[in-house]
């Protein structure tokens, strides 16, 4: 018995609107298999995926760009917006009701809290909620989402690494500061993902409570 | 009153020629046989889910079958209006293709 690639699977059920096509895709699958081997057919697996998720994502888009734009902007307002407050608040919450710093240094606990609530938990809450309001287009609205952050936030970094360095510059730091420059990476791998992550949550959960109904 | 466009066309035409057969793969692969053209399943369903939109084709799905992992199939048939779509795009080539055979052998 010859299996599709799993992870191509999962993908394609991630943006497909309903099962039909996994089905199709398996269905045709087991017969390029045997006509052609299992090599042949776990390739032909990948480029069709490929395409059909290019298709589906575009024709998502196709039914709806304003409102898929408007929802990825509010995403990315919302992430630069109300993440630093939500970093504070927390920390101000732990920092109220334990003695935080008698176990913990302060910039340890504020790293911590950086990368828990700023980089993990408060993106993930932004990709469910952007999800939520895109319904059936809830992984091209946020994976639309996470290029921009990756793009934007790329492009920043790589700016401020290769700015030229001056008498006046105000970005000295980030040519001298290693340890700010892996933070900025770090947010930039630990973000997104958060952010898919608050997506896939969200499509999984609606299919399931679809089934359920 | 709207024309189909040509891939437009071509899944209409699959579904007519499969009649109550019709549905992703069987699609696929008679557009293939016949134009040679190698679509992806997502081109397919991109494009019978907008003709579902207009009106042109509706959907039901199908028991699910164990060789598609026990996925059901979504069969598609043409509706009364598709149908119209079909004839109008069929006489505005035909209107357009008349008397252009003897252009094409003295191309």
């Amino acid at each position: 018995m010859t299996s599709p690639p799993r992870f191509a699977l999962w993908l394609i059920g991630l943006f497909s609107p309903d099962e039909a096509i996994p089905g199709d895709l398996l269905e045709e699958f087991s017969t390029v298999a045997s006509n052609n081997g299992t090599r042949h057919a776990r390739r032909w697996f990948w480029r069709q995926s490929g395409r059909t998720i290019a298709h589906l994502a575009w024709s998502q888009f196709r039914l709806a760009p304003w409102s898929t734009l408007a929802t990825v902007l509010a995403g990315y307002l919302f992430v630069w917006l109300c993440v630093p407050p939500a970093i504070v608040k927390s920390a101000g919450v732990l920092l109220g009701r334990y003695p935080v710093y008698e176990y913990v240094s302060a910039p340890a606990f504020w790293w911590i809290c950086d990368v828990l609530v700023g980089e993990v938990i408060a993106p993930m809450l932004v990709g469910l909620l952007v999800a939520r309001l895109s319904k059936n287009r809830e992984m091209l609205v946020t994976s639309l989402l996470v290029g921009a952050i990756v793009v934007v936030g790329g492009t920043t970094l790589l700016s401020f690494l290769w700015w030229p360095l001056g008498p006046h510059s105000t970005v000295l730091f980030w040519h001298t500061d290693h340890v700010v420059v892996l933070d900025v990476l770090i947010g930039l791998m630990l973000m997104p993902s958060a952010i898919l992550m608050g997506g896939i949550v969200s499509r999984k959960g609606g299919r399931r409570r679809l089934s359920i109904a | 009153m709207s024309y189909l466009g040509e891939f437009e066309h071509l899944v209409m035409l699959a579904l007519v020629r499969l009649n109550d057969n019709a549905y992703g793969v069987s699609v696929r692969q008679e557009i293939e046989a016949r134009t040679g053209r190698d679509v992806s399943i997502g081109a397919i369903y991109a494009t019978l889910d907008r003709l579902e939109t207009k009106g042109y084709v509706k959907s039901r799905f199908g028991d699910p079958t164990p060789e598609r992992g026990g996925r059901s199939k979504r069969f598609f048939r043409v509706t009364a209006r598709g149908v119209e779509a079909i004839n109008r795009t069929h006489d505005a080539i035909q209107s357009m293709a008349q008397g252009l055979d003897r252009i094409r052998s003295l191309a």
